[in-house]
């Protein structure tokens, strides 16, 4: 009955009383003008291109047959920038200066290459789940996603930050054979949230939707119990238009259930939550530039309880091995996940879906969009016939949905109908890898080359103070404690180094480390893991290859300083850009993959997953693009061996030595003194990767050996902002020689040496009797002694002259650093009792 | 509830809905409303400054048959907290005590085709006080603004403020 | 020795049931994850258990209030709760489970068993996770208490923990029945404001007894500190103590025991 010429094809797909009464009448496609099909795409908003609409209505003409609406939602939904990473995914002819390089697939040939070279034996599972899978110990694994939300939080920021919450959750859960949500992470670019400027009708002021945004991460993670411990937020007025917002998970799951196996005659049975008219084109939506009469459609709230339920039933089920497959119902609802699972069936693939058994909101839904719905909270499982009984029981007791909606097959077709109507049936193949391929062009131009090396700052030494003062305050540096405070960082109780450090809970932690230990009651077993982020989108204004090396550094950098092992470090990548059909666009992000790829090698360190979010952009009245700065997060993870060795960032007792670890340059490309000063100041900083490498491992095994009493990553605002942030934190403070401070010749000055951003640089304090046997664990790696804590709560530095250059109060320090974003978010009269 | 088969979606017209019966939940007069303050806070940030305080309350739309003394008991059991809330049901003509001289009332709800996690808990909670579930319930939010706006200032009040068009409905009262 | 069977309380939106767990096997106790659906259904009973503990979370999002819910869901499914407290047998509810307990009117204890009190939005609007400073009353004689030390330091997350109470003569009687068994305090041990009283609660109020002393809600997470390694300052290695939360679970045991 599958052929297609003898089914009854259900025309236009929509059901008779639905609220669509005027939806166009269903064209027949064959006859159809490449015209013809582009208004019929922007009509419908499958946002397929004409290549592609090409391609399809050259498969149904060689089927002889028409398609239904159903199969072309099927087929928009599945080649979706947001489910096929196509762009990311294609040929590309690459143009840089003068020389050209091709590439066949960019994202193989960048970030996924060196995974391969490397052949590490702990990564478990890579770019081919909902996550990356890597080894945690002999019986556990952890699993890893971080994922964009940016289109549904532009437009409702407090659903939109919601969902994303759960739905990277549910690429956790729908990892492997599922793994246990123990970790979240958030990182954020914003508009600053006292931007004063214009803004068009329509798009939320910046402070509203960072408060929001908060708001819907606290609520989803605090809701489902699990401890948003890590993150970032940079702020730039160029994502006003479009803000970003990454949210992550980490999961923790028995090594058994790392790998699915679905066979044909396995049920498919979709559980959680139950589907309505929620999100309907949310996969298109998300690759489709916003302008002003963006669909608004899309947009949906979180039901957090629901998908702890969901949570509850499915760890259950797992350890009761009653599924042999999963995956989540993210963009594409039903026909993505489904047809996801259906390619692992047997060997040809396969699902024959029957839609009528599908738990719903609401009556009058049309079958094809029950196909594509996006309602949250939602999953698909592959279960044998005989466990079904006892998968209900257990759902039942926690009180989420099951309803068995057909069987995988061997067929190499994925069949779909609903009562006596087929709404799709496609070959897998076409659906996977039909879409067609085409090459496109992307060209970068190199920063010149000729820029300043030497640059005097001496004019500025009278300012030292009021440069730090601004830095602390400067709101990519100032304290997050307003963010981090409303998430519960402590659930679970494994948050053994937590992201706001020192004595008084309040200093900046480089990262947290997780100590799974609780969640799997081995509470002797004290092995950890930590993540760390590095984002800088200010550098890649001036050359993003720089910018991937410097994030690449700056993750790995963050876990070093509390105590984890770099050397089994795996890394995931985040790509958020603009209008990639310009070459332009499309040339700094190859650019930046590229850097991925030489850091990824240089360091040894594998990528294991990655996500990308392309057309952030905004289309004004006048027609004129603007995107979004190319913005590359890089998250990193790696297993602390012992979490009773781990260290945090504040400076512990008076009378210690202080280490500046790392090599110091000139590095004022993209620099907070830059934006001090207004004026360019050159390019951005170049990692050395060799240096950079031996300094970490080296620092890392000193960490991990227990020389080491605190330690912080340089980053924003240099030496000054760093050391600044340590006494504060633990109100012991430092005196600093910058005649000690070894440096490159064309370093000159004192405002120099304190605000240089050279990476991958470390402010460690010693144990004074520990002094000799760090020295000795470090040798070979570029390091100064340059001066002591001290007990008395003043910073102070002392000049290249001998004088006393700076002597500020951390009292007043604190003040500068903690007062920005309770002022800008809570308006008046907020500082009653604060601090106190 | 599953789809209905495509012979029965055709038939016939639905059965009327019961009744909607509102509760609307407010802190009690000398209890401090502490959103309320917070909501005070922000106004400054968008130049209103003729606003004295206000007041927050929760509106629940349930659905369903009930009697009066039912709806009471909702309130009273479910709804409102004993010690720091009362409640007032739709038919009850007393208007807000602490309404008393100028003020806007901006009712914001969430538009019917996006989900409200809030009602479907409150929906299923209602069965453990012995009565039938509720067809539906929706929750919505009433904001007291006590003070002189013009018309314009609470237009930006109500988009940069407390609602958002894309899945919100507002009501705008003023006296 | 045998391991008393302990019951840990959840629902839909409970979160904190597996530190729970993992804290009451530390202190020698055999922990047992009940759903509220198997009491609410008879299959189990809570005489079954030589103790109860609600842990925290969101029970059913807090949606309405926060603990609501739940609280009605006891009232009108497990009602031998009541009975088992006057058993003499040890309840704890931590931070949603002190809510769970005091909107289902078993804290404060009244004669009518009504609500008396209510734990209500923070001051400051806002969930907040924090270390606080908490003085023990030591006069309590409290099962759950003996043994600690009069300062000690537990983490809070909520949204909902201030303690306020329908009439001044509530307090009265929590005083005068030596019931109030934590308060929040600053480094000196001094009653003080936000953030040491993170919530805005009534004379500092963090914890409360039934005058039998054998019910207990806490708002603050003693589960949390179970380990040096849990506290905020260990790496500072000013301090080699075990976490104190423990002694809590350890003294429930050891009472169930008995």
């Amino acid at each position: 009955m599958t052929t297609a010429t003898k089914v009854k094809l259900a025309g236009n797909g929509t059901s008779n009383n639905s609220a669509k009464a005027h939806a166009p009448v269903w064209p027949t496609w064959s006859t159809l003008s490449p015209r013809a099909l582009a208004d019929l795409d922007a009509a419908y908003g499958w946002s397929l291109d004409a290549d592609e609409l090409k391609t399809v209505q050259a498969h149904f003409i060689g089927l002889k047959r028409e398609p239904v609406r159903a199969e072309i939602e099927t087929l928009a939904q599945t080649w979706s920038e947001h489910c096929s990473h196509k762009t990311f995914r294609s040929a590309v002819k690459y143009k840089e200066g003068r020389s050209t390089k091709r590439f066949k697939n960019l994202l193989k040939e960048t970030i996924m290459e060196p995974t391969k070279k490397l052949k590490k034996k702990w990564c478990l599972s890579v770019f081919e789940d909902n996550a990356g899978i890597i080894a945690f110990d002999k019986k556990w694994a952890l699993a890893y996603k971080v994922e964009t939300h940016n289109h549904p939080c532009a437009v409702e920021p407090y659903g939109g930050a919601e969902t994303g919450v759960g739905g990277v959750i549910r690429d956790i859960l729908g990892a492997g054979l599922g793994a246990k949500p123990v970790m979240n992470t958030d990182v954020f670019c914003f508009c600053p949230p006292d931007y004063k400027g214009y803004l068009p009708e329509g798009i939320l002021h910046p402070r509203r939707t960072m408060s929001s945004v908060v708001e819907g991460v606290r609520d989803y993670g605090n809701r489902m119990g699990i401890p948003t411990a890590a993150g970032a937020i940079w702020f730039d007025e160029a994502y006003k238009m479009n803000p970003l917002v990454f949210v992550g998970t980490i999961g923790i799951m028995p090594r058994s259930a790392v790998k699915k196996s679905i066979h044909p005659g396995d049920l498919i049975v979709a559980v959680g939550g139950k589907t309505g008219r929620d999100g309907l084109h949310g996969a298109t939506f998300s690759s489709a530039a916003i302008d002003d009469t963006t669909s608004t459609s899309a947009v949906q709230v979180g039901h957090a309880i629901e998908e702890k339920r969901l949570l509850d039933a499915l760890l259950k089920a797992r350890d009761k091995n009653l599924y042999r497959g999963l995956t989540d119902c993210g963009a594409g609802g039903f026909s993505s996940a489904i047809g996801e699972m259906a390619s692992l069936s047997g060997r040809k693939g396969g699902a024959c879906v029957r839609l009528d058994a599908a738990a719903l909101k609401t009556s009058d839904l049309s079958p094809w969009e029950i196909w594509v719905s996006e309602s949250q909270e939602r999953m698909v499982l592959a279960v044998p016939k005989k466990n079904l009984r006892a998968l209900q029981g257990i759902f039942a007791g926690e009180g989420s949905e099951v309803s068995v909606l057909g069987e995988f097959t061997n067929t190499g077709c994925l069949e779909v109908s609903f009562g006596d109507e087929t709404l799709v049936n496609l070959d897998l193949k076409f659906l996977h890898d039909g879409n067609p391929q085409r090459e496109r062009n992307a060209s970068f131009t190199p920063p010149p080359k000729n820029l300043p090396k030497k640059v005097k700052r001496s004019e500025d030494r009278s300012k030292i103070t009021e440069i730090l003062h601004w830095s602390l305050a400067n709101l990519n540096t100032c304290s997050r404690e307003w963010v981090i405070r409303q998430y519960d960082h402590e659930v679970q109780g494994g948050t053994v180094i937590k992201p706001l450090q020192g004595l008084h809970h309040d200093g900046p932690g480089d990262a947290p480390v997780l100590w799974p230990g609780i969640v799997t009651g081995e509470v002797e077993n004290f092995k950890g893991f930590t993540v760390g982020h590095g984002l800088n989108p200010s550098y890649g204004k001036l050359d993003p290859y720089a910018m991937a090396l410097i994030a690449v550094d700056e993750a790995l950098g963050n876990l070093v300083c509390v105590g984890g092992d770099p050397t089994k470090a795996a890394l995931l990548d985040n790509f958020c850009w603009g209008d990639v059909n310009d070459p332009e666009q499309l040339g700094g992000l190859v650019r930046a993959a590229l850097g991925c790829k030489d850091a990824a090698l240089g360091f040894q360190t594998p990528f294991i997953s990655g996500k990308d979010s392309l057309h952030n952009v905004y289309t004004d009245a006048k027609g004129k693009k603007h995107s979004i700065p190319g913005t590359l997060l890089i998250s990193a993870i790696a297993p602390v061996d012992d979490i009773r060795k781990a260290v945090t960032m504040d400076f512990k007792a008076p009378n210690n030595p202080v280490f500046l670890v790392g090599p110091t340059n000139e590095d004022f490309g993209g620099s907070l003194y830059e934006q001090w000063k207004g004026t360019p100041q050159g390019a951005a900083p170049q990692v050395n990767i060799k240096t950079a490498k031996k300094t970490l491992w080296t620092l890392s095994a000193a960490i991990r050996k227990g020389l080491v009493f605190s330690a912080h990553n340089l980053s924003e605002g240099g030496l000054a902002v760093a050391a600044a942030e340590m006494a504060i934190a633990g109100d012991v403070s430092i005196d600093i020689d910058l005649d000690d401070v070894t440096r490159s010749k064309n370093l000159l000055d004192n405002v120099s040496i304190l605000f240089t951003e050279s990476p991958s640089r470390f402010l460690v304090e010693v144990k004074a009797e520990k002094e000799k046997a760090f020295l000795k664990a470090m040798r070979g790696a570029p390091l100064c002694r340059i001066g002591q804590t001290i007990a008395n709560p003043v910073l102070r530095v002392t000049g290249l002259d001998g004088t006393r250059l700076l002597e500020e109060s951390l009292h007043d320090l604190k003040k500068s650093w903690q007062g920005t974003l309770p002022r800008m978010l809570e308006g008046e009269s907020n500082d009653k009792g604060r601090n106190a | 509830m599953r789809a209905a088969a495509p012979a029965r979606r055709n038939s016939g017209k639905p059965a009327p809905e019961p009744p909607k019966n509102l509760i609307e939940v407010v802190p009690k007069i000398g209890v401090t409303d502490v959103p309320g303050e917070a909501a005070l806070r922000q106004l400054p940030l968008l130049d209103i400054k003729t606003v004295r305080e206000v007041r927050i309350s929760t509106i629940y739309e349930v659905t369903g048959k009930y009697s009066s003394s039912h709806i009471n008991q909702i309130a009273r059991e479910l709804l409102a907290d004993p010690i720091t809330q009362e409640y007032k049901v739709e038919r009850s003509a007393t208007p807000n005590a602490f309404l008393m001289g100028p003020h806007v009332r901006v009712e914001v709800w969430l538009k019917k085709t996006v989900s409200d996690p809030i009602g479907e808990s409150t929906q299923r909670a209602i069965t453990s006080l012995g009565l039938a579930e509720p067809v539906r319930v929706r929750t919505g939010r009433a904001f007291h603004f006590i003070g002189r706006l013009s018309k314009p200032q609470i237009e930006k009040l109500v988009l940069k403020l407390l609602s958002n068009p894309v899945i919100h409905l507002t009501k705008v009262t003023q006296r | 020795m045998k391991k008393p069977k302990i019951m840990i309380l959840r629902t839909a939106g409970t979160n904190c049931d597996v530190e729970t767990a993992t804290a009451l096997k530390m202190a020698d106790a055999s922990p047992e994850l009940v759903h509220i659906t198997e009491l609410a259904g008879k299959k189990k009973s809570v005489f079954d258990y030589a103790a109860i503990v609600i842990p925290g979370g969101f029970s059913y999002g807090d949606d309405v209030a926060a603990g609501k819910i739940l609280a009605n869901e006891i009232k009108a499914h497990v009602k031998d709760l009541r009975g088992f407290v006057r058993s003499g047998r040890p309840v704890i509810g931590i931070c949603n489970g002190f809510q769970v307990l005091v909107k289902a009117g078993l804290l404060p204890q009244s004669i009518a068993g009504d609500q008396t009190a209510t734990l209500t939005i923070n001051d400051s609007n806002k969930f907040e996770t924090r270390w606080v400073r908490l003085r023990v009353n030591l006069q309590s004689g409290s099962l759950f208490t003996q043994g600690l030390p009069e300062m000690i330091e537990l983490p809070v997350a909520h949204g909902e923990g201030k303690f306020v109470v329908k009439s001044p003569k509530v307090l009265e009687s929590l005083k005068k029945s030596r019931s109030i068994l934590m308060q929040y305090v600053n480094e000196e041990g001094k009653f003080s404001g936000y953030p040491y009283n993170p919530n805005g609660s009534l004379f500092n109020i963090a914890a409360i007894t039934n005058p039998d002393g054998n019910c207990l809600g806490m708002m603050p997470h003693p589960e949390r500190y179970t380990s040096r390694y849990h506290h905020p300052n260990w790496t500072r290695q000013t301090f080699c103590k075990e976490g104190v939360g423990l002694e809590i679970f350890r003294n429930t045991v050891k009472y169930a025991l008995n």
